[in-house]
């Protein structure tokens, strides 16, 4: 009997020992692990910020859409006939909805989102027809709506799945919806819901609503926005019907972009073939994803303002006229007989159409667009010995002017365009010997760099800032979107450009708008240049197997610089006839200059 | 109620009511029905223990062959087509909105058998006489694992243990018939008598965690709501684990979770100290009676409850083997209820009547060998 009594005391002191362990030295962990059990956190999306325009237009918007999603219960049994019947309604392929039910990357407890954006003669017609439908929820969700439709649809960009599952909604891809998505996101609320052990939500316990995201408002002017598109796409429309003096091109793109000098405020960046933003704003359609991406439509959401890399042609002299006169080659009075033709080494270089212009100095070398004068200046440049920097003048030149690096402008992503040397050449020699077997910088590459052709690429933003630097003779604060978020900067000393040479350069640059024989005249016929003088220059770029590229940049007003506008055109022809006239009609808004 | 003993009777009633409470915490999600029928089954179990407490101890002895002949033809008698089967057990015979497991009924009659043959021997049992209890023994236990109900086959060795041990039986007896016992423990486990879920529940706390989703995932979801539970409990309805049905089977074998999780320590300490007092009362009975049918009746209730709380409690906290044992007075179902509380009316009988003397019964042989 004592041995019956023994025994039994064993068994209770073992199991009163047992409990004590689990209750008190492990009940922290299974605490836990009871509690992840129990809850299933979901998170809420919050409504994006508005983007507004500098004066609180509004340019994209969060808006409430409906969403319908089914109920992960319904049976399996019961699914597939339910989707059957749904898919007419929704207008959208049973087997779509079924990958959408089947999505691995969803929620395996929340309703799987068949439309996040339905019309809502959609909901009416399953509101009436619920009888049918048991088991589809339709609920309400912020979406993006754009009032003003494509405007600007590059700066504001492009929206994409939140990454990581802690994150509800969307999020930022590209332009201002990437670079300011921290503002423009808001934060998450989530519903903390208790699950029973079969998964299904058995009560909400609490959680936190969503915090809206922070309006952002942009330096961009909608009316200088709307202008600028509505120019560049009817410049790319003059150059596909072809006018008198060009072959009929086909101008895929191009790009425009202005610019206050004063502050950097970009007041309106386009860029074509655009995109309707609203297509990407939910659930992306699978034929949407394969038009934008397919080659013929030449890559509409690039935003060639600041990723497109083009050839400046005759647009990048001035830096070759300031490499010259720096260099002490020649004076603003040193005269040169253009016969149309300039030798180089036993080849013969011609200007443009073959034209001779005769007598010309350096102001009149740019307003005419004289190849020979600057043919002369490469060439007599690359025997220039290098001073402090392993390349020559030009590329020193171009340094100070912004080229070959990325402008710093709060958009992404943005090329850095390049400039090439002597000590580059030798470079990707070095570094690609199959590709480039000659690693020497030859008086040609000198000659072509002078007017802007080839290994040289600019994007259009490093044209625009390089001339706003030119006409102000001050180093321009970055370009930037954001309106709001920085302190007032202006444009500061340090651009190391000679004061002189500089306004024999602008002189020219002036010529090239305001005389008669300028190459820009025709198209500033009519633009009250008394009033508001304007300095710019036309680029005809060739391109290898393309048509030629047409560019022009301006600045005005010349006295007292504010604005630089830029026009670039791929495949368009002449400069003076396509970039032109784009650029005149921004100047005519930004200046209140309309004759 | 005069002679009676308060704290054994006590112990017993606090334990049943409780089990009303935590059946009623386990299923509240499906309303009262669960908790209402317990009642009903409490109630059942006070006639039945007041049948037992006041029954003339001297004519059960003489009628032990007759109730055990009855409970071994209802044991047969489920395992023909009159047997309903549940949980693949062929276990229950169904009488309407009742439900009948006689294994459950065998448990006090087997102990009254023993106990009555032991006592026939008026000294300690000798090698033929053992014999003959595991005879006694092999019946019922042969026909309950045909259902099969390995746990209450479980149960019933263990109170045979319970009573041949304080009948005197010889220790090197005891220790060969241990070696021969868990050899047949392997072997069943190995031979394949029993099904993989069998084996697989059996074994299954050995290696713990190994598999969240399949057979240890009872075991898993018991310990995070007894550890989750911590010193003072979640609070009576308050558990998630059992508000959100995470522990199966919990108004049943697992409903000592139930105590861990809403009452913490303090309740699973007081659960098993009600225990320990039962235990303790019946004990006392057995030690103080000269009737050496009522010792050995009381030394096999106290080994039938004994094993049946360590097992039950242990396998939640997954320190012993699961299997389908009823933890007595808390878990819902009639037929155990019943029978528990006929099993302890025998033992308050035995209190009652033989208050007097200290080991009387027990001849001294038997005490030597067990002192």
């Amino acid at each position: 009997m004592v041995v019956v009594a023994v025994l039994t005391v064993c068994c209770f002191v073992t199991l009163l020992t047992r409990l004590v362990h689990l209750q008190v030295a492990e009940r922290p962990a299974y605490a836990a692990r009871a509690e992840a059990n129990r809850l299933r956190i979901v998170a809420l999306e919050a409504p994006r910020g508005r983007i507004l325009d500098r004066s609180e237009r509004v340019l994209a918007d969060s808006a409430p859409a409906w969403r319908i999603r089914l109920d992960r219960r319904v049976p399996r049994a019961e699914r597939a006939a339910l989707l059957e019947r749904l898919g007419p309604v929704l207008g959208v392929a049973a087997a779509d909805l079924r990958a959408r039910v089947d999505d691995p990357s969803a929620d395996r407890v929340l309703p799987a989102t068949l439309l996040d954006d339905a019309p809502d003669d959609v909901v009416l017609a399953l509101r009436e027809r619920a009888a049918e439908f048991d088991g589809v929820e339709i609920d309400s969700h912020p979406i993006r709506r754009y009032p003003r439709g494509r405007l600007a649809a590059h700066v504001l960009g492009t929206l994409g799945a939140a990454p990581g599952p802690g994150r509800a909604g969307r999020a930022g891809t590209s332009g201002v919806e990437a670079a300011f998505d921290q503002l423009l996101a808001g934060r998450a609320g989530e519903d903390r819901i208790e699950v029973d052990s079969a998964g299904r939500p058995a009560g909400r316990t609490g959680g936190r609503s969503a915090v809206p995201g922070r309006d952002v408002r942009l330096t961009i002017d909608l009316d200088v926005q709307a202008v600028a598109e509505q120019a560049l796409a009817d410049g790319m429309a003059l150059a596909r019907s072809g006018v008198p003096g060009t072959d009929a091109s086909p101008a895929p793109g191009g790009a425009v972009a202005a610019i206050d000098l004063r502050d950097g405020s970009v007041l309106a960046l386009a860029s074509a073939p655009t995109f309707d933003p609203a297509t990407l704003a939910g659930r992306i359609r699978a034929d949407t994803w394969a038009a934008l991406h397919d080659p013929a439509a030449h890559a509409p959401l690039t935003n060639r303002a600041l990723q497109g890399l083009y050839a400046p042609g005759s647009t990048f002299k001035p830096v070759t006229a300031l490499a010259a006169l720096g260099a002490g080659l020649v004076t603003p009075a040193t005269v040169v007989d253009d016969r149309g033709t300039y030798l180089l080494g036993g080849r013969l270089l011609q200007n443009a159409q073959g034209r001779a212009h005769g007598k010309v100095d350096l102001a009149r070398a740019l307003a005419v667009s004289s190849d020979v004068y600057f043919y002369g200046l490469g060439d007599r440049l690359a025997r220039v010995p290098p001073g402090t920097t392993a390349d020559g003048p030009i590329q020193a030149i171009a340094g100070r002017l912004g080229f070959g690096r990325p402008t710093g402008i709060d958009l992404g992503p943005e090329a850095a365009g390049r400039v090439p040397g002597p000590a580059s050449r030798w470079a990707a020699h070095e570094r690609r010997p199959a590709d480039v077997p000659d690693g020497r910088w030859y008086p040609g590459d000198n000659v072509n760099l002078a007017i802007g052709q080839g290994d040289l690429l600019v994007t259009p933003l490093q044209l625009a800032m390089a001339y706003g630097t030119l006409a102000t003779g001050l180093v321009p604060p970055a370009p930037h979107v954001l309106a709001d978020g920085r302190g007032p900067m202006g444009p500061r000393p340090g651009a190391g450009l000679d004061a002189a040479a500089r306004q024999a350069v602008l002189a020219g640059l002036a010529g090239a708008v305001g005389s008669k024989e300028g190459t820009a005249a025709a198209a500033f016929a009519g633009f009250p240049l008394d009033r508001v003088p304007v300095e710019g220059k036309t680029g005809t770029a060739q391109v290898n197997g393309r048509g030629d590229t047409s560019l022009f940049v301006a600045v005005a007003p010349a006295n007292n610089p504010q604005f630089v506008v830029v026009a670039v055109v791929e495949e368009a022809g002449f400069g003076s006839v396509v970039a032109a006239p784009i650029v005149r009609k921004v100047l005519e808004v930004l200046t209140g200059g309309r004759p | 109620m005069a002679g009676h003993d308060p704290l054994l009777l006590g112990s017993a009633a606090a334990l049943a009511a409780l089990g009303v409470v935590l059946v009623g915490a386990a299923t509240r999600r499906h309303g009262e029905a669960f908790a209402v029928r317990q009642i009903l089954w409490v109630a059942a179990g006070g006639v039945a223990l007041t049948a037992t407490a006041l029954v003339d101890l001297e004519a059960l002895r003489r009628r032990a062959n007759v109730l055990y002949l009855g409970g071994l033809a209802l044991l047969a008698l489920v395992l023909s087509p009159f047997g309903a089967t549940t949980n693949g057990a062929q276990a229950w015979f169904s009488l309407g909105p009742l439900a009948l497991q006689p294994a459950e009924v065998m448990k006090p009659v087997l102990v009254m058998a023993l106990a009555a043959h032991g006592a026939r021997a008026r000294g300690p049992l000798d090698g033929r006489r053992l014999l003959g209890a595991l005879v006694l023994l092999g019946g019922p236990v042969g026909l309950v694992l045909l259902q099969p109900d390995l746990g209450t086959a479980m149960v019933l060795v263990s109170l045979t243990v319970g009573v041949v041990a304080v009948a005197g039986a010889r220790v090197r007896h005891l220790a060969l018939l241990g070696i021969f016992g868990g050899m047949a423990v392997v072997g069943v486990l190995r031979a394949g008598v029993l099904a993989p879920y069998q084996v697989e529940r059996l074994t299954g706390f050995l290696h713990q965690s190994a598999d969240p989703r399949g057979t240890s995932w009872n075991l898993e979801q018991a310990k995070i709501a007894i550890g989750s539970g911590g010193l003072a409990g979640e609070g009576l309805f308050s558990g998630s684990q059992t508000r959100l049905a995470y522990v199966p089977e919990q108004h049943t074998d697992f409903v000592f979770t139930v105590v861990g999780e809403e009452l913490g320590l303090v309740g699973g300490a007081t659960v098993l100290g009600l225990f320990g007092l039962l235990a303790w009362r019946i004990w006392r009975a057995a030690w103080r009676t000269a009737d050496p049918f009522g010792a050995l009746c009381c030394a096999g209730i106290l080994a039938m409850l004994v094993f049946q709380v360590t097992e039950n409690v242990g396998m939640t906290m997954g320190i012993t083997p699961i299997t389908g044992i009823p933890l007595p007075f808390l878990s819902y179902g009639g037929s155990s209820m019943v029978a528990t509380f006929a099993a302890v009316g025998l033992a308050a009988n035995v209190a009652r009547t033989c208050p007097q003397a200290t080991g009387a019964a027990l001849g001294p042989a038997a005490r030597l060998a067990t002192t």
